[in-house]
């Protein structure tokens, strides 16, 4: 028997307490996978407490389904919850049995896309959730009788209770032990109930080899009705047999086809069922304003809620980067700390500058990111959890429409100022293709943590000591925020573009649920996160590694000994040439400078014989317009695996030292000559826009399934970040920034 | 010719009587409750506006307010 598995779905609305319940039945032990090929992301986990069930059952296996409202899928991830249900989670089979997670709060509107669930014919559970809140409320409900007239068991799941697990396991053993129960029918009106058994019997019969077997036909008939393309494909027989039953019911009006209009009356059929049937056994005052209500008024108004939404997104970036700092410099440090142990334990060759330079900073440069995208999250999984995002994205859709996106391309642009990628993976919620492309195609603009480095280094060089603004403004912290300023008005711009040309629609029609708040708990933030760093280091880090590994390559091959030797043996001569230590200061520094100088020349005579220095020379006159010198056009490639890579590359190009806090690197910078306040912006205002990431490539066509869309991220970020740069060198020439 | 949704005074209450001219969209909001009799307060008007619904809260786009009808 211990092959035996018995497999659940956990299904429900959005916000109805889903997750919560399979983070207690699985006590956080889950693994997410991924179907090969598109985009859907499943979680699931074995039920942690078999005790609770006969030893006859084996394993119990719950697969967490996305939120969704109905089986008929309006975005990607309610596709996902169909497939699930169809097919299995990947790596595994379809669910024999369903828990139906139900907010008692949202009972009706709840119990639609249960009813859909029950119209499956599968074993079933309903799981009331929130009924701590109904009772706080002063509200009743005849849980008996709504067991009765739904046929399934129905059993209170508050989150608090640990008697929740036994009496959810109890319920599933006495669904799992009624015999073949005679399929639900949620029909008030018979004639059309007659006609759809019929269908559903011929349904069977033409489509009686497939899987999903006769009891399910009629819901998966329900739930494809209409045409909703690549989300949730219909089989043609299956459509023609709908065409023609809608056609003999209902007469199309002018606009609305007979299919849509059956649609519609299938969902007001199983509303009318509801009000008549259950809306009765739910006695919940409806008089007394909610504690929701009185919150809402505050949130959404129209000067408060603006004003709240800025100090909650200011605090969100407060602790995000005020947090992470001290943890980013110790993962630096214990990295760079390794490397160099690393370098003198192992003896010097091609393996240990593979190891250090290749794999331990790549490795590193992955690491780097996870200190944000955890706090990050650990924010958005709590702020989602109290319900203020979905306020975020009502708040945010005035903004958003006015370039042609709507709220729910919120999140992923903020998750966007950690790391694009877990920004493009959250465009899952967002309903139409184009709207969703779009959302894809601009989060990358966003300054994502990687381009911080970079613009720290630039600014403190540049512009640090520069009289204050106003005698108030810092330059470079007014700078910082003009940067973040440009990357999103942007990402904005863009937005606006893709929508007038290569992506068209109308604007997105907004349809949101406002949850009622509530404090999310600690547990389940946590596997939110652990979650999402998890995933990260998987899909960014094998990419980030990979390219990291490769362009180490690129910058040490084809080596040429000859001339490391002609550089060796000058500099030990050199070195033999050393002044006594008691040698006046002056020569010693005279000798320490060139000392660095010989090195630096060395350095950069290895580089350009290799692969990227070829290539880094090769685009130099492109680059040139912008005032970018070879040692910045080398760090560019360099930095194509992680932005942050630019310093260390550059602080190796003038042979200082790769540590961003040297003191040394922006001296060198400063005392270039090719190097000033106009270069500096230019090369700023570059990576604002630049794409500088394979990782997010990589991405970017895992969410749109087609290498057309990452190619075009490519090449318009491109010519964005040449001619913004060129633009702003020249102006920047124009105001005199260029004397050094 | 009822008035839409997006011409109910704020704290109004009435009720669904059809959609219009929303196709796909029109679906999606019978399924989240908006079917006809279903009865509707506006807590906030504006773009989008906040609705309440079988005691839930729902946030439309003022197209989508447009597209149902009350009366």
């Amino acid at each position: 028997m211990q092959d035996q598995i018995l497999r659940v779905a956990v299904a429900g609305n959005p916000n109805a307490g889903k997750s919560t319940l399979f983070n207690t039945l699985t006590q956080g032990r889950e693994k997410t996978g991924n179907y090969p090929g598109i985009t859907i992301e499943a979680k699931r986990g074995d039920w942690h407490d078999r005790s609770l069930f006969p030893q006859a059952l084996g394993r119990v296996e719950l697969l967490d389904l996305p939120g969704a409202y109905s089986l008929h899928a309006h975005s990607p991830e309610e596709a996902v919850s169909y497939r699930v249900l169809s097919d299995g989670a990947p790596g595994s089979e379809a669910p024999q049995a369903l828990i139906v997670v139900v907010d008692v709060m949202n009972l009706e509107r709840n119990l639609f896309y249960a009813l859909q669930l029950l119209e499956l014919g599968r074993p079933t559970v309903v799981a009331l959730s929130m009924t701590d809140r109904l009772a706080a409320q002063g509200g009743t409900l005849q849980l008996q009788r709504l067991a009765e007239v739904l046929g399934v068991p129905v059993v209170d799941v508050r989150r608090d209770d640990p008697a929740t697990p036994k009496r959810l396991a109890d319920a599933l053993v006495q669904a799992l032990a009624v015999p073949g129960a005679e399929r639900r029918w949620f029909w008030p009106d018979a004639p059309l109930e007659a006609s759809f058994r019929d269908l559903a019997d011929r349904l069977s019969a033409a489509t009686g080899s497939e899987r999903r077997g006769a009891d399910g036909t009629l819901g998966w008939w329900l739930s494809s009705q209409v045409d909703a393309g690549e989300l949730t494909p219909t089989s043609a027989t299956l459509r023609s047999e709908l065409d023609a039953l809608a056609e003999r019911y209902f007469v199309g009006e002018p606009g609305v086809p007979a299919r849509d209009q059956m649609a519609r009356a299938a969902i007001e059929a199983r509303y009318a069922w509801i009000d008549s049937k259950v809306a009765p056994l739910l006695d919940l005052p409806a008089s007394a304003e909610s504690r929701s209500d009185r919150i809402d008024r505050f949130v959404t108004h129209p000067v408060a809620g603006p004003l709240l939404f800025l100090a909650t997104m200011g605090l969100l970036f407060q602790l995000m980067f005020v947090g992470a700092d001290p943890l980013i410099s110790r993962i630096e440090g214990a990295f760079g700390a390794l490397g160099g142990w690393l370098s003198e334990a192992l003896p010097q060759g091609p393996l240990n500058d593979l190891l250090v330079n290749g794999i331990v900073a790549g490795v590193g440069s992955v690491v780097v990111f996870l200190p944000q995208i955890a706090i990050l999250f650990a924010l958005l999984a709590f702020l989602d959890g109290c319900g203020y995002l979905a306020r975020a994205a009502f708040l945010m859709d005035r903004v958003m429409a006015r370039v042609g996106l709507h709220g729910k391309s919120f999140v992923p642009m903020l998750s966007s100022f950690a790391c694009a990628i877990p920004g493009i993976a959250s465009t899952r919620t967002i309903e139409r293709e184009n709207d969703r492309f779009i959302t894809i195609l601009v989060a990358p603009l966003m300054t994502c943590s990687a381009r911080l480095p970079v613009y720290a280094l630039l600014l403190a060089t540049f512009f640090s000591d520069r009289p204050a603004i106003g005698g108030v403004f810092n330059q470079a912290a007014l700078g910082l925020f003009l940067l973040y300023f440009l990357g999103t008005a942007g990402a904005l711009a863009m937005a606006w573009l893709l929508r007038k040309t290569l992506l068209p629609g109308s604007r997105p029609p907004l349809i949101l649920e406002l949850p009622p708040y509530r404090l999310p708990r600690a547990r389940d933030v946590w596997y939110e996160v652990r979650e999402r760093c998890i995933g990260f280091a998987k899909d960014a880090g094998t990419v980030i590694l990979a390219t990291t590994i490769l362009l180490w390559a690129a910058m040490t091959y084809p080596r040429s000994p000859e001339v490391e030797a002609r550089f060796d043996a000058q500099l030990s001569a050199l070195h033999e040439a050393a002044p006594a230590a008691d040698a006046p200061i002056a020569g010693v520094e005279a000798h320490r400078v060139q000392v660095l100088r010989l090195q630096q020349e060395r350095h950069q005579a290895v580089t350009e014989r290799t692969v990227a220095g070829r290539v880094g020379n090769f685009i130099l006159p492109v680059l040139e317009p912008l005032g970018f010198n070879e040692q910045i056009s080398i760090g560019l490639i360099a930095s194509l695996a992680a932005r942050e890579v630019l310093v260390s590359s550059l602080g190796v190009s003038y042979g200082v030292g790769d540590d961003e806090e040297s003191q040394g690197l922006r001296m060198a910078l400063r005392n270039d000559p090719r190097m000033n306040r106009a270069t500096a912006i230019s090369i700023l205002v570059w990576f604002v826009f630049a794409f500088q990431c394979f990782a997010t490539a990589s991405a970017v066509r895992r969410e749109t399934r087609s290498w057309k869309w990452p190619a075009l991220l490519v090449g318009y970020q491109t010519v964005l970040a040449w001619v913004a740069a060129f633009v702003a060198y020249r102006g920047a020439l124009w105001l005199g920034l260029g004397a050094p | 010719m009822h008035p839409t949704l997006a011409q109910l005074p704020a704290g109004r209450i009435a009720r669904v009587t059809d959609l219009r001219g929303c196709a796909e969209s029109c679906q999606r909001l019978m399924e989240m409750g908006f079917t006809r009799g279903t009865l509707v307060e506006v807590l906030l008007r504006g773009t989008p506006s906040l609705i309440r619904l079988r005691h839930g809260r729902v946030t439309l786009s003022s197209e989508l307010a447009q597209a149902v009808l009350v009366g």
